[in-house]
């Protein structure tokens, strides 16, 4: 949580680009290969010289010494952070903590001018070090009291020896033979005194600096507490360490801020890194929440649970409405400017979909997170909107498909209505008259009751009145094909009976369904029924079919089993016609292969979810 | 004889009326839908009705049920169901409302005038008249099992034409036998049916009703 003033948020409008880091390279490299050349020599010479005894650089070794290495450690880290973090201010304020490592020991030199000047400069890298505290882990400072802080840094820093070498004469700990070239007026007391206070200053200021990392660490935002975990003890211990010397000015005393200070870099590395990890970690959740099969496609709350409490909110556009909704479908204000949160808009060829709102303190601090975080929810935006329209299309398929099945069967019922009331009315009316005539022509022939016509016109009577049967018998199969008016009247129960009844083998057959079903799926669990029989009939050469027709968990299970030869085509007209209506039902029509060889067709049709089973 | 007939299609139903007045029957009212038939029939208390079962008002059974309702006030009056129909079921059911006076015969069948009039006529003296076509269905189930698993071909054949109808002369004749074998047969039937042995027409309806009862 983000209170108060130490990090409150800021425009992100202040980026500041510290590009053209390729040119500085070379030169960099240069000045501090120089500089460490220099202070080589320093070394060697002050080595040579005590043990020759020309020169007497008793301080050389524990001046320059440390100071080399930590220095070329802030440098290479600070360098590798520019180059890493191009727009992060850290990696060029460590690479000047380096130098003004290298700088600190500059007053080793045994020329005046290079001694004096050394000795103004010793102390910088603590203003530089302070700065670089202030500023981690994102480059930036965040407020006022920030910017204070530092420059009251750099104040006391180029001032702590400034003052004080107005009055010191003593040039013992130094080279031999240099001369301070600011003295004013020879007054060790009172360069003493000025020396101790503004080491104070510069202690104490170290010390509010360590205050509120502190601060920082405990109630920063994400980023800050994962930077500053490794980086706050060792930050800390230099500081008491550096306050310690001042109490204890001696070689004992240098070494503890030392070890600190050699620490420093590799610790502000590691905090780096563990920003990245935490980052890469939380956009890996992140996505892996939204590619996960539970997706609910509840952006928010996966939001939130891959990021922890980086606070970001996603709204949706609605364009037939002209406004922002949240997930739950309220109406939502974008943030205007100044109100510390920033806006990307969220787009996809072109379309709008909707807009992330970032904290602007998250975005300043964890960039490379919202930016992954804003292809994520780009993509996940994309895919819910494919996956709407890919729903209502489906949708729209689905019903469709019910129509034409729909329309279908009310076709085939008012064909079996036309047919019978129509034709075959007619051709029953027919043989009736052909009746009577045969009637008439038996009186006047004198012939009896039922008796044979002797006539040949009886006789094409009687082989028209044998014709109308056959053609009455085929009308009504052809009827009971369209629409068995059985199953209508009387359910499926008893029209399987019917079925079975005309099968040319032996059908066992058991329904065990309560009460009726839905029209549509009696009629296409009667017609697998009855196209399955009819294949069996014609093409399986079997010597019995069970037929069995259950409720279970929700579903009818049509089941027609055969012991034939098996083989049946699937891609036949009739089996993919009933595929295709089962389908529509969404069920499922499965044709296979029975153990003992012959076939067995199943459909599975769901039921009404408010049919009472049992 | 007085005779209802209920049939929707107009010139089916002037046709049958007319077979049924030549052949000296009185047609005491028609009807085109089941209510006029549930009306007609109370009214004019005739011995037989012959009924479609497919009419208004909703043109799927009503026929059929407008029957089965009236023979349930009186069982007495004779039924006689004309369908375009060939189910086995829907005859069943006519049956299970009792054996006697009870026919179901295929539309077509009136063109077969004489044979027509002769199944009226049956009906309504309580005899059971079942269609050849309904028959030839039954007789081509394969019964697992049931009562007519015990009759010779020959008698099933004998049973076949008894459940259509037919008179032991007319039985004799179809299947080219005297007319003592085909009593003797009828005796064997019963006898294999576990029926009583007293002979009138109660045994041989039951004995149809014993064929359609058969499990397929």
């Amino acid at each position: 949580m983000c209170r108060k003033g130490w990090c409150r948020s800021w425009r992100v409008a202040d980026t500041v680009g510290v590009g053209g880091r390729g040119r500085w390279l070379p030169a960099l490299l240069v000045v501090g290969v120089g500089v460490t050349a220099v202070e080589v020599a320093v070394l060697v010479a002050a080595g040579f010289g005590s043990w020759a005894r020309w020169a007497d650089w008793p301080n050389a070794w524990w001046v320059v010494l440390p100071a080399l290495p930590i220095g070329w450690s802030f440098v290479a880290v600070g360098l590798f952070t520019w180059r890493r973090r191009p727009d992060n201010r850290v990696g060029p304020l460590m690479t000047a903590v380096g130098f003004g490592q290298f700088a600190s020991a500059l007053w080793m030199v045994p020329v005046s001018l290079v001694y004096t000047v050394g000795l103004v400069v010793a102390t910088w890298f603590v203003g530089v070090l302070a700065h670089l505290l202030l500023t981690f882990p994102s480059g930036r400072l965040s407020g006022r009291a920030d910017r204070v802080l530092v420059v009251a840094g750099y104040l006391a820093a180029s001032a702590c020896n400034l003052v004080s070498m107005f009055f010191a004469d003593d040039t013992d700990g130094g080279p031999p033979g240099v001369r301070n070239l600011l003295l004013v007026r020879a007054d060790d007391g009172l360069a003493a005194l000025l020396g101790l206070v503004t080491g104070v200053l510069l202690v104490g200021l170290l010390a509010v600096t360590a205050v509120v990392l502190l601060y920082r660490w405990r109630w920063g935002t994400t980023a800050q507490r994962q930077a500053l975990s490794p980086v706050l003890p060792v930050g800390a211990s230099y500081v008491i360490l550096a306050g310690l010397r001042l109490a204890f000015p001696g070689e004992v005393g240098l070494l503890g801020p030392l070890i600190a200070l050699v620490a420093i870099p590799y610790v502000f590395l590691a905090g780096l890194m563990r920003i990245q990890f935490f980052q890469m970690r939380a956009l890996g959740s992140l996505m892996t929440g939204l590619g996960d099969r539970s997706y609910t496609g509840d952006l928010p709350s996966t939001l939130a649970a891959a990021l922890d409490d980086v606070r970001v909110r996603v709204v949706y556009w609605l364009p037939d409405q002209d406004r922002y909704t949240d997930h739950a479908g309220r109406s939502v204000d974008l943030p205007s400017d100044g109100s510390g949160q920033a806006v990307f808009p969220i787009e996809r060829d072109g379309q709008r979909m909707g807009a992330v709102i970032v904290d602007d303190v998250v975005v300043a601090e964890e960039s490379q997170l919202v930016t992954g975080l804003i292809g994520a929810v780009e993509l996940a935006m994309d895919n819910q909107r494919l996956e709407a329209e890919l729903r209502a299309r489906v949708l729209e398929l689905e019903r469709s498909r019910a129509d034409v099945i729909r329309v279908g069967e009310a076709q085939r019922r008012q064909l079996e209505r036309d047919l019978h009331d129509g034709a075959q009315q007619q051709l029953v009316a027919l043989r009736l008259r052909l009746g009577l005539i045969r009637q008439s022509l038996a009186r006047s022939a004198g012939a009896g009751r039922g008796g044979v016509l002797p006539s040949d016109v009886g006789v094409q009577v009687d082989t028209a009145m044998d014709d109308l049967d056959a053609a009455l018998a085929g009308l009504r199969e052809l009827a009971h094909g369209l629409h068995p008016m059985l199953l209508s009247t009387r359910g499926l129960a008893v029209a399987v009976e019917s079925l079975a009844a005309r099968a040319p083998v032996p059908v066992h057959v058991e329904v065990r369904v309560h009460g009726r079903l839905p029209e549509a799926t009696e009629s296409a669990a009667y017609f697998v029924i009855a196209e399955s029989l009819t294949n069996i009939a014609k093409h399986a050469a079997a010597t019995g079919a069970t037929v069995t027709v259950r409720e279970q968990s929700g579903r009818l299970l049509v089941e027609v089993r055969d012991d034939g030869v098996g083989g049946a085509d699937p891609t036949g007209a009739g089996l993919v016609g009933l595929a295709a209506r089962v389908a529509g039902l969404d069920g499922h029509l499965r044709i296979g292969a029975s153990a003992q060889g012959g076939t067995v067709v199943q459909a599975r049709i769901p039921l009404p979810a408010d049919r009472a089973e049992g | 004889m007085r005779v209802i007939v209920a049939e929707d299609a107009p010139l089916l139903r002037e046709g049958i009326v007319r077979v049924l007045s030549r052949a000296g029957l009185d047609v005491v009212a028609q009807a085109g839908d089941a209510d006029e038939l549930l009306s007609t029939t109370r009214a004019h208390h005739p011995d037989v009705i012959v009924v479609d079962i497919r009419m208004p008002p909703t043109n799927t059974d009503d026929g059929l049920r407008a029957a089965l309702q009236l023979r349930a006030d009186d069982p007495a009056l004779g039924v006689l169901i004309l369908s375009q129909y060939l189910e086995t079921a829907y005859a069943r059911e006519l049956f299970e409302a009792g054996v006697e006076g009870v026919g179901y015969l295929l539309k077509d069948r009136v063109g077969d005038i004489d044979r027509f009039v002769d199944s009226v006529l049956r009906v309504g003296e309580g005899d059971s008249v079942l269609d050849p076509d309904v028959v030839a269905q039954l007789v081509g189930r394969h019964q697992a099992a049931g009562p007519m698993t015990g009759l010779t071909d020959r008698e099933r054949a004998v049973v076949s034409l008894m459940a259509q109808g037919r008179s032991n002369l007319a039985i004799a004749a179809a299947l080219h036998l005297s007319g003592a074998s085909v009593e003797k047969h009828i005796r064997s039937i019963f006898t294999k049916l576990d029926l009583p042995t007293d002979p009138d027409t109660h045994r041989r309806v039951l004995t149809v009703l014993a064929y359609l009862q058969s499990p397929s």
